[in-house]
């Protein structure tokens, strides 16, 4: 991310300034104010860096998030006047000393979450559907808080997670769409239709060209239009693949920590997480599924990796998933570049972020990392947590992940 | 509220156990009504705040609350009844049916039941309970199951039922 930051900062800096001086003039007045239209499109290639830059903000002020989301979803401090709610926040404080349960007992539309409550401060947020599960299934229940609770254990929740900006951003991302582009679009469309019908209209009244004009007229106004159509879909496709190379780092880093947490929960009930995960809906669409999908990795996906917890391979998947998000994002600007080249577009250079040194420095790094993390993953966890609980990492999986990472490394470079 | 808390416990223990640590609050926001009430009911399909995607689940216990305001006033007819015993035990028999398996017998004993007071106003609870909580999506059967469980905490518990209603 900090190597990519200069390329960011000059990508911005172009959309930017194309933002505000404006495209060329059209040939008329209607043009022009339609090319000013399309212009806020370059808004909508700030957006998913600027979701990068509010989730790296919100980690100085996590109150704020706080505050947000003990609003929004109603949450007030634990009390332990039922049976249920005394055992549930006995397992917390027994499994995660330190962090504070905070409910809203009258909501079911909901699952546990955790949010920050300060830098080494972690809540977790308690729903009416919960405390249910916890006298329907016991093991389901605890399978599910250990999940969350795995995540406070690593950090997860200065970064990630509900009310993040990053997560909100990315929420509300299909509106920007259709407010940035779409609706530009059909304006631009339709001011570009309008002065060509009144400029033939006025041409007719005046008794210039007759039949065969207006004929020829709307044959040259559908060849346009196939070619702003053409136009629209071929932008559409760039933004969605920027959009995709800025979020799959990051959206690769959010499943690995969803993968991550199941592994807690994996070793001590693999087969309440299993049927907590086979629970979830089955078959989502549109916008629950792109939302599920940015924020979870597949259930096919999590239930594998719960199967795979104790075997070298899942620890393996695990392991070398967020690196290789970054040769996928390569791939990906490499794919703007060659279709800006075909329209004769100029953009930013991609080799600050898709270039070979680059990807094998990025990848070299975090083998050092993996070589390192069996004897700094407890130091980590004391950043967080109050009470850390060591576990001994075996050292296997993550040299084997880094002796792959180096190879590939040389390889690419 | 002592009395509605025991009530409101009493009616989750029979009816729906696994909502009993929720009862009271359940209550208390129900009688709360407006955006307290609205909440119990809120279902969103896209929030991804938890590890576990959005919630699928309901409480039923709203949906009894429900089904005990739509059915308040045969609930009052019911109770004032002299022969309020002898439902009870009318009750219970169908209940045990239920308990068994024995849905179409028990369906027969609702048919049967006299055109008269208190039975008239009996039957009008039994639809209007059962109605209400066919609107959670749960299975007929189960609904069936727990409409006879919530009547015969109703008919036993009848000064917290009294109580409830009056506060609606």
């Amino acid at each position: 991310m900090v190597t990519s930051l200069p390329y960011y900062v000059a990508v911005w800096g172009c959309n930017l300034y194309e933002l505000l001086t404006g495209p060329a003039s059209g040939a008329d007045w209607a043009t022009t104010i339609a090319y000013r239209i399309l212009g806020l499109v370059g808004l909508l290639e700030l957006v998913p860096s600027l979701a990068l830059v509010g989730g790296l903000l919100a980690l100085l002020r996590p109150q704020l998030r706080t505050a947000l989301l003990e609003r929004r979803y109603k949450l007030r401090s634990a009390s332990s006047i039922t049976s249920g709610m005394s055992e549930i926040l006995e397992f917390v404080e027994r499994n995660a000393p330190g962090v504070e349960v905070k409910v809203n007992q009258l909501r079911f539309d909901q699952t546990p979450f955790i949010y920050p409550l300060g830098f080494r401060k972690t809540g977790i947020a308690i729903f009416g559907q919960f405390i249910r599960l916890w006298r329907a299934d016991r093991g389901m229940a605890k399978a599910v808080l250990l999940h969350e609770l795995a995540h406070y254990r690593h950090g997860d929740a200065l970064l990630v997670g509900a009310g993040s900006p990053f997560r909100t951003i990315i929420e509300r991302w299909g509106k920007l769409y259709i407010w940035l582009f779409v609706i530009p679009f059909i304006l631009a469309f339709a001011a570009i239709t309008l002065i060509f019908v009144l400029e033939v209209g006025q041409l007719m009244w005046l008794g210039v060209g007759g039949i065969d004009m207006l004929l020829q007229a709307i044959s040259h106004k559908i060849v346009q239009s196939i070619f702003m159509l053409i136009w629209a879909l071929v932008t559409s496709l760039g933004i969605l693949l920027w959009t995709s190379s800025i979020f799959v780092v990051p959206m690769t880093a959010i499943w690995c920590s969803e993968l991550n947490a199941d592994q807690a929960p994996a070793s001590r009930f693999p087969d309440e997480i299993l049927n907590a995960l086979k629970s979830l809906p089955e078959k989502e669409r549109g916008r629950q599924w792109l939302l599920h999908r940015l924020a979870h990795p597949p259930n096919e996906l999590r239930q594998w990796m719960v199967k795979k917890a104790d075997k070298l391979l899942g620890k393996m998947c695990l392991l070398l998933l967020f690196p290789l998000s970054f040769l996928l994002q390569a791939l990906l600007l490499r794919l703007i570049e060659f279709m800006a080249s075909l329209q004769n577009i100029q953009i930013v250079p991609i080799d600050q972020v898709a270039g070979s040194q680059v990807l094998s420095t990025v990848l070299l790094i975090t083998a050092l990392l993996l070589i390192a993390w069996p004897f700094v993953s407890s130091s980590w966890e004391r950043l967080f947590c109050c009470k850390p609980k060591s576990v001994f990492l075996s050292p296997l999986p993550y040299w084997l992940s880094a002796t792959i990472l180096i190879g590939l490394g040389f390889v690419i470079r | 509220m002592s009395q509605l808390f025991d009530w409101s416990v009493s009616l989750a223990e029979s009816a729906v156990p696994y909502e009993i640590d929720l009862a009271p609050d359940i209550v208390e926001a129900y009688l709360e009504g407006g955006e307290a009430r609205e909440e119990l009911f809120k279902q969103t399909d896209t929030s991804i705040a938890g590890g576990f995607g959005p919630g699928t689940g309901v409480a039923l216990l709203p949906f009894i609350l429900n089904g005990i305001a739509a059915a308040s006033k045969w609930i009052f007819t019911l109770l004032s009844s002299e022969k309020t015993s002898n439902a009870v035990s009318v009750v219970k028999d169908i209940k045990e049916l239920l308990m068994q398996g024995k849905r179409e017998e028990a369906k027969k004993e609702v048919q049967q039941l006299s055109d008269t007071n208190p039975y008239d106003a009996l039957k009008q609870i039994i639809d209007t309970l059962g109605f209400e909580l066919r609107k959670s999506g749960i299975p007929d059967n189960e609904a069936d199951l727990i409409t006879f469980r919530v009547l015969v905490n109703l008919l036993e518990n009848s000064e917290g039922t009294t109580v409830f209603i009056k506060h609606l």
